[in-house]
Parts: C-alpha cells; sequence; structure tokens
C-alpha cells in the first residue's frame, strides 16, 4: 500500500484514541434547556431573527448570515425562546446567543422526519441550486476552523479546482468522530462527495485517512471499487500529526504547495472535512440544517465515546448526561474544546457545542502537566517540526521582544502546535506566534 | 637607530596627512547646526518617550528650535522648564493644562474571573488567545503591559488592577497605546473626578461580573447641576470644562464608579512595601 505524506516536519504525539474508538455513535436524551450561540462560524456573527416568547420548530432559522463571510444559524430543537443576550462562547468571546426551553416530545418527532423522508435526487439539481441549499442550511467547515462551506464550494472563476481533498485523517490525538462518521455513514459520506463534485464539476476527489483507521480505509474502499462513486479514491496517509491539516494534506497527496499567504485554491485544490461532506449530503438530500454534530468526549469521564450532539447543549449537560460526569471532579484540571494540539480550554463549563466543536476532552492533574516557561536554548527541535518549515524560535523571540523586522513569515504559521509540544523548555511558542500576527500586521499595516 | 627614524617619519607623515585630509572634510561637509538644539535637548528631561508626538527628544529640541512652534509642548518637562526653554527662544509657548493618563477601571478584586490562564502573563497575549480569566470584557487584567512600558515607573498593578500614581506621571501616552484594552485615557489633572469604568453594558449585564462598574443608571446626570456628565448609553462620562468637583455624582453613584481623587490618593507607596501587595505576573 502506498503512504502518502507530507515532507517537512511533524510529530506523533501518543494517539490516546484507545478511550473512544469504535464506541458507536449514540444520541443523548435531549436537555432542558440549550444556548444557541450565532457566532458559529469564521466571519461575521449571524443577526438573531427570534425574539423572546416565540416559538420555535426543529432547523427554524434563528440567525440570519450577515455579510458575505457569514452563515446562518439554525435552531436544533424545538421550544419557545426565553431569551436572547450575550453570552460566553465556547472560543472564548461573548456572542449574541438564544436561550430556548425545550419541547422534547416535539423535538424527537421533528427530528425523525428529517430521517424518514426519502432522499432527494441530487443529479437533477444545478449547481446554483446545490450551492444555494448548502447556504440555507448554514454548513460551515466542520473541522474546527468553521469557514462557511458554501463560500468555499464557490472559487472565483479564474481559479480552475482540479483536485478535492476531503481530511478524514483526524492527526488530533483522543480524537474519534470522524473515525465513527467513516464507519457509520460512508455512503452518506460518499454522496456528499458526489454532490461536492458536482457542484465544482470535478472527477478527481482524494479521502485521506490516516492507517491507524485501517478499518475506516478497507471499508471505503469497499464501496469505491463497487463503481458508484465514479472519481472517489482514497488515499492513506501516514500517521504523522498534522496529516489532516489544509496545506499538510495538499503536500502529501498532490506534492504541490500552497503559496505563502495564498488559499488553496491556487494550486487548484479544495480541502472539505469528512463531517462537513455529510452536512452536506444531510443539507441538500433531506434538507437538514447543521444542528448536530459527532463528538468525541473523552479523558477523564466515565463513559468516553462518540456523541452525536445538538448544537446548543452546554458542556456541563453533555458531560453529565452522555460522558456519566467527570470520574473525580477534584482531579478535573482542565476542559479542552477540540483536541489536545489545537484545542482551547473552556473558561466555564456552561459554554455550549457549536459546530465547530469536535471534541471534548477532559485532562485530569496525572495527564495534565503545565510548567513555567524557560528560555530559548537554541536546540532547533521546533524548528525541526515546524510543518510550514518556519523557524518558531525567531519569531516567538521576535514576538516577545516587539521586533517586526524578525516576524516576516508569522503569517504562514497554521498554529498546529508542533514547536510547543516538542520544546525541551517548555516555551509557550504558539502563543508568542499567535501575539506576533498582530504585530506583524500592525507594523506592515501603517 | 635607522629603523626608528624611517618608522617615526613615516607614520609621522601619514597622520599629517590623514590629519590634513580630516580638517579639509570637516570644514568642508561640516554641518551647520543651531547650536541651541543642543541647549534645548539638554533642558528637557531626555525620556524619548514620545508623548510630544514626535520621535524623541532630539527631534523635539529640533522641532522648537528650528520652526518655532508654540503648540510643541512636552508632557514630561514641568511648567519651569517649559518656561525655560520658551524663554531662552524668545517664545510664548502656552502648553495647556497639565494631562495625565487615568485607568478607567477599578475592576481588580471586584471584578468576578473564572477558569484558569496558563498562557503568557502578558495583557496583549491574552487577550490575543480569547482566554482571559477576567470575565468583564472591557476591564483590566492587571497582567501589567502598562507598567513594564511606563518609562517613568507611574504604574504599579495592585490588587490585580494598575494604578497610576498622578505625580509621578508626565502624560506621554506609552501606556495609552499599550494598554490592549484602551483602558486608559489622558485627562485633565485638575479635574480630579472621574467615572473608572469602561464597559457600554447593560446594567443587569456588568452587574453579573463587576460590582464597582457603571450600571448606567443615570443617577449622576439628575444629580449634576452643572451638565458635566456626558451619558453615552450605559456609561457616564465626567465633561471636565464643566466639572466644579462638587461630588455629587460621587456621593450619588450606587456602584462607587465615579471616583474623586485627591492629590496624594492614588500616590503609590514606596517600591519596599507595595512589592508584597503588588501580585507579581
Amino acid at each position: 500500500m502506498k503512504l502518502f505524506t507530507f515532507k517537512r516536519g511533524g510529530v506523533h504525539p501518543p494517539e490516546n484514541k484507545s478511550l473512544s474508538e469504535h464506541k458507536p455513535v449514540k444520541s443523548p436524551e435531549l436537555p432542558n434547556r440549550i444556548a444557541i450561540n450565532l457566532n458559529q462560524h469564521l466571519g461575521k456573527p449571524a443577526r438573531p431573527l427570534v425574539k423572546k416568547k416565540q416559538e420555535i420548530f426543529v432547523g427554524e432559522r434563528i440567525g440570519e448570515a450577515d455579510g458575505f463571510i457569514s452563515a446562518h444559524v439554525h435552531s436544533s430543537v424545538a421550544g419557545i425562546v426565553t431569551k436572547v443576550e450575550p453570552a460566553m462562547t465556547a472560543v472564548g468571546i461573548l456572542a449574541d446567543t438564544v436561550f430556548i426551553d425545550v419541547d422534547k416530545e416535539k423535538t424527537a418527532e421533528e427530528l425523525a422526519a428529517f430521517y424518514q423522508q426519502t432522499p432527494a435526487d441530487f443529479t437533477q439539481m444545478t449547481t446554483q441550486e446545490l450551492v444555494e441549499k448548502i447556504k440555507d442550511c448554514g454548513i460551515v467547515g466542520m473541522g474546527g476552523a468553521t469557514f462557511p462551506a458554501n463560500v468555499k464550494l464557490s472559487p472565483p472563476p479564474d481559479k480552475k479546482i482540479d483536485t478535492i481533498l476531503i481530511n478524514g485523517a483526524e492527526c488530533e490525538p483522543y480524537l474519534t468522530a470522524d473515525h465513527q462518521l467513516m464507519l457509520e455513514q460512508p455512503d452518506a459520506l460518499l454522496n456528499g462527495l458526489m454532490i461536492i463534485q458536482q457542484i465544482l464539476g470535478v472527477q478527481n476527489t482524494w479521502i485521506g485517512i490516516e492507517t491507524n483507521k485501517p478499518d475506516a480505509i478497507q471499508l471505503l474502499q469497499q464501496k469505491t471499487d463497487t463503481g458508484r462513486f465514479p472519481g472517489i479514491q482514497i488515499a492513506p496517509l501516514k500517521t504523522k500529526y498534522p496529516q489532516g491539516g489544509e496545506k499538510q494534506l495538499i503536500a502529501a497527496v498532490t506534492g504541490r504547495e500552497v503559496p505563502s499567504g495564498k488559499l488553496p485554491f491556487e494550486v487548484g485544490c479544495l480541502v472539505q472535512n469528512t463531517g462537513t461532506a455529510v452536512a452536506v449530503y444531510e443539507a441538500v438530500c433531506l434538507n437538514k440544517p447543521l444542528i448536530d454534530r459527532i463528538v468525541t468526549i473523552t479523558g477523564f469521564v466515565n463513559s468516553p465515546g462518540n456523541y452525536r450532539l445538538p448544537v446548543g447543549a452546554t458542556f456541563r449537560q453533555v458531560i453529565d448526561d452522555c460522558a456519566g460526569g467527570f470520574r473525580d471532579e477534584s482531579r478535573v484540571k482542565t476542559v479542552i474544546n477540540g483536541g489536545p494540539m489545537m484545542g482551547k480550554n473552556v473558561r466555564n463549563l456552561d459554554v455550549a457545542v457549536m459546530k465547530g466543536t469536535s471534541g471534548i476532552l477532559v485532562l485530569s492533574d496525572t495527564e495534565f502537566h503545565y510548567e513555567d516557561e524557560g528560555p530559548c536554548i537554541r536546540c532547533g527541535r521546533c524548528v525541526d517540526g515546524c510543518p510550514m518549515g518556519l523557524m518558531p524560535t525567531k519569531l516567538a523571540i521576535g514576538a516577545e521582544y516587539n521586533r517586526p523586522e524578525d516576524l516576516d513569515t508569522v503569517m504562514d504559521c497554521i498554529e498546529c502546535g508542533t514547536c510547543s509540544y516538542v520544546c525541551p523548555t517548555r516555551r509557550q511558542l504558539v502563543h508568542w506566534i499567535r501575539l506576533g500576527k498582530p504585530i506583524f500586521r500592525n507594523a506592515s499595516g501603517s | 637607530m635607522n629603523i626608528i627614524l624611517v618608522t617615526s617619519i613615516s607614520l609621522g607623515t601619514i597622520a599629517l596627512i590623514a590629519g590634513l585630509v580630516l580638517f579639509v572634510a570637516s570644514k568642508k561637509f561640516a554641518v551647520l547646526e543651531n547650536p541651541l538644539i543642543d541647549e534645548v535637548e539638554e533642558m528637557l528631561p531626555g525620556a524619548n518617550c514620545g508623548g510630544c508626538g514626535l520621535a524623541g527628544c532630539r527631534a523635539f529640541a529640533e522641532a522648537i528650535v528650528n520652526n518655532k512652534d508654540t503648540s510643541l509642548n512636552c508632557p514630561a518637562a514641568d511648567k519651569d522648564t517649559m518656561n525655560d526653554i520658551a524663554e531662552k527662544l524668545g517664545l510664548q509657548i502656552s502648553g495647556g493644562a497639565r494631562m495625565v493618563a487615568r485607568v478607567n477601571c477599578q475592576g481588580g478584586h471586584n471584578s468576578i474571573r473564572e477558569g484558569d490562564y496558563l498562557g503568557i502573563k502578558t495583557c496583549a497575549a491574552a487577550v490575543v488567545s480569547n482566554n482571559v480569566t477576567l470575565v468583564c470584557p472591557h476591564g483590566c487584567m492587571g497582567y501589567g503591559d502598562c507598567q513594564r512600558a511606563c518609562p517613568f515607573d507611574a504604574i504599579r498593578i495592585i490588587n490585580d488592577i494598575a494604578v497610576i500614581d498622578e505625580n509621578k506621571c508626565v502624560g506621554c501616552r506609552v501606556c495609552v497605546k499599550t494598554c490592549p484594552r484602551s483602558l486608559i485615557e489622558m485627562t485633565p489633572y485638575d479635574t480630579r473626578v472621574y467615572v473608572a469604568c469602561n464597559s457600554p453594558d447593560k446594567g443587569p449585564q456588568v452587574k453579573k461580573y463587576c460590582s464597582v462598574g457603571c450600571i448606567g443608571c443615570k443617577l449622576c446626570d439628575k444629580a449634576c447641576e452643572f451638565d458635566a456628565i456626558a451619558y453615552k448609553p450605559f456609561l457616564a462620562a465626567v465633561k471636565p470644562d464643566n466639572c466644579t468637583e462638587c461630588l455629587e455624582c460621587v456621593r450619588k453613584c450606587p456602584a462607587k464608579t465615579i471616583l474623586f481623587r485627591g492629590d496624594d490618593a492614588m500616590a503609590v507607596k514606596p517600591a519596599a512595601s507595595d512589592r508584597a501587595e503588588t501580585v507579581n505576573v
């Protein structure tokens, strides 16, 4: 079997996926109250469309896209709006949030209705219709960056896309949501890809899957071998972090390098997450907006696993109701929204699951390790590890001492966390580099 | 003997020629500069803080000597120094009222904090990480970027909040530019009443995260007889021109957000005893 991989740098942190691997996706009982944030996508937050005491149904649009790079937000439950006010979100900023009292019976009924209908035939639809549907359903990239999918699927007319890449690498340690999704919904995934192919008029799709998921590779290989899904191929990827990074995936599969400061369509590629492809299928064929997603709840909880969570359920609810609560609350050190490498710890557990929440990771005092940062000893491990070929040590020092002239390559950093992971003196390199970005922007802008 | 003679004569000749070249060059390429510039620069505080809006003290001296620009004012120099400079140059320098920086926040331990922040201990880094433990999205985080930036050592972090010693503050604006939350504002030294809050949020929202934040109740506006309260929605501000320091608003403010700073109220204690109080970040 030919293995694809990117050339520069990369690390292989302990995977720890066995906690939740192969646990079938479960749908938890609905919470009594949910809080849906209106900034669940990259770009401008959506404008609220509902008012206090308004009765709403499952999939009703409660936030309208405000501007070109923005996305609609839909209600994941039926019930009554109790209030619309700013609240803290899982990404750490205040945003308008719609609080809804859930009508459980009605919600269950309306949710089931989505799956009972016969899927619409997407081959009869025009490109315009398909993109419009994806936009109406508020589909965003579900890998974590949450870029609105309809914008990505309408590249500028002068850029010809010839390769579609699907990221099933799931290179973050602990997370298994995409893996389980590929195992449980392969047909939805492949049909979603057919829709994306039809929109772009391309017959060349690669699904990149790391070799630590052999069953997923085998299953999708069998499906594509039947010939029902022309143009779709499987690319087994070497297990290495960050194999699922957009630029790394392009380099691994096509050998092309995205120029500095440019987007993937410059080299004729388009990268989507597996979750996005399934969401596209459900939006187009079942008219189901993006109102739930598969989330891995793992780490120091009683029953780690993969769960289909409604957007807007709070972290505390899902940890208590789905994952059986913390194993020992007094030993919990941090709760992370996302994976351990790129995720971000949440300030309190009242924040809600968002469209980009791929995992909820609870770390105990044995797994969580913090040391104060030491000085750079110039060992160069971060330089060896950087998948973008940057010099994190130089960039970090440039940010620390406010020297924009040292920060010329800072905008190429994808913030994957490899440098912070390998640093022997525990320097918080990614954080410094993140701080360096505004410094560089201000210096070059004025 | 011969060698010493040859060496000294040849080196002497080279030195003479080089000296001549330098002499000619210094006469030919001499830059004529007003000697007053040096003298004025000598009189300035020499902090190179940039508070005047120019690149440093030298630039200020050049500008004031060459352009006779009377609108220029060195915020770091006291009145006497500026008068001396004006006298030397035969100018009338208006100067204007003395301005000092004030922190529009007194949150600190009055404000609610949540979670852990283990990132880099600077305000700018905390803001970039979106992971500030301070719940108030407008308040002082207290990691001390302004303290480190202040060229006059006028800022201390006391109880997680930046406190400015107004007697030391010269109004150079370095902290104003440094604060990532734009909390620090230049206000006239003589107007000692100000609203120490920066949150434009509505009252109930403010109440959730801070006990001393402005809730926008308008009581100060009603109490003031001199129309000295500018009321932006949900955040009051004092109009320095109208304020008579009657302190009616200070008494009426239910959250004790409006502060009156007497001459020594903000004075920071001596460094040694201060260290224990300062939360070292």
